[in-house]
């Protein structure tokens, strides 16, 4: 199976790897896993109090699309609000890098990391 | 002499349906009914026999392999019972859980700069090894007690855990590469 170009960018120049600080109350984390393939994901958001993402991180363990699918998430995401941003999907995370079908669930690991993300920031609010 | 490709596993093996079970009986069974329908046997029998033959040994193989690994059988258990079949769609919301197969990972990314990467390796293996029986410890519990979402959760975090000692072995080997 070949990857495609974008793919091949992103995993060979993953953007945005790294970490934030899970304890922040402006920090949202979203831990995902695939247990058939062994992937883990950790995606991170941190929000401004205009409720826009300025910030987002990730590190993940898995294939090339998993990591090609968070990478470009993480692009996504910086800028939008958190309406916006839990309104991407998975089909245009796969549709951009071109994902095969048998790649298609690393996208979906993605779309759950951030809508993990989001919920996990969304509860720190509440709970202030 | 065929088997009866709708009898479960256990039956199969005459097994009692069980998470614990006697693996060296199982291993004399498979054996036993490996001879039965062996397709040598059948060289001189007609194309239906010899058919018969290679599909028993199939299946017979398929079961064996199935119910020999703790990890497979507690799955098929599971599936008896009408829980999840195939965990390709699964993904655990245990944070904790994830957060820690992460850092292991992490650790294990940095091995090679250990002062001891080999010794490093053997302990990290070891400590996988224990969340595997700490994990299967939790599935047998649960199982007993009918708490069959515990147990597959139980089950789904081991294949996290073995594609990690997958990767343990992985990363050892590229390092016995590099002192060639």
């Amino acid at each position: 199976m070949s990857y495609s170009e974008k793919v091949i960018d992103h995993y060979e120049n993953p953007r945005n790897v790294g970490v934030l600080d899970k304890d922040s109350s402006a920090v949202g984390t979203g831990m995902v896993g695939a247990p058939a393939c062994g992937d883990v994901m950790r995606l991170q958001i941190k929000v401004g109090d205009d409720g826009v993402i300025e910030d987002a991180k990730f590190k993940t363990y898995g294939c090339g699309s998993a990591i090609a699918s968070s990478s470009l998430l993480t692009e996504w995401v910086k800028g939008k609000t958190l309406e916006e941003a839990s309104q991407i999907k998975n089909s245009d995370i796969a549709e951009e890098l071109a994902l095969p079908p048998v790649k298609v669930h690393c996208s979906v690991l993605a779309e759950d990391a951030i809508k993990a993300a989001i919920e996990d920031y969304q509860g720190k609010q509440s709970d202030a | 002499m065929a088997i009866d490709l709708t009898e479960n596993y256990f039956d199969l093996f005459s097994l009692p349906l069980d998470f614990d079970i006697d693996v060296d009986a199982l291993g004399r069974k498979y054996r036993s009914l490996q001879q039965e329908v062996h397709p040598d046997r059948f060289a001189a029998s007609d194309a239906q026999a010899q058919r018969v033959s290679v599909q028993s040994t199939a299946h017979l193989n398929e079961a064996y392999e199935t119910l020999k690994d703790p990890l497979t059988r507690g799955f098929y258990l599971l599936e008896l019972k009408g829980i999840g079949s195939g965990a390709h769609e699964y993904t655990t919301s245990d944070g904790a859980f994830l957060m820690q197969q992460l850092e292991r990972r992490e650790e294990l990314e940095g091995i090679g700069q250990a002062d001891d990467p080999f010794d490093a390796l053997d302990a990290l293996r070891d400590e996988t090894h224990r969340d595997e029986q700490a994990q299967m410890e939790t599935f047998r519990t649960a199982w007993a007690a009918g708490d069959y979402d515990t147990a597959y959760d139980a089950l789904t975090k081991v294949m996290f855990i073995r594609r990690m000692l997958q990767q343990i072995d992985e990363i050892e080997e590229r390092l016995e590469d590099e002192l060639d």
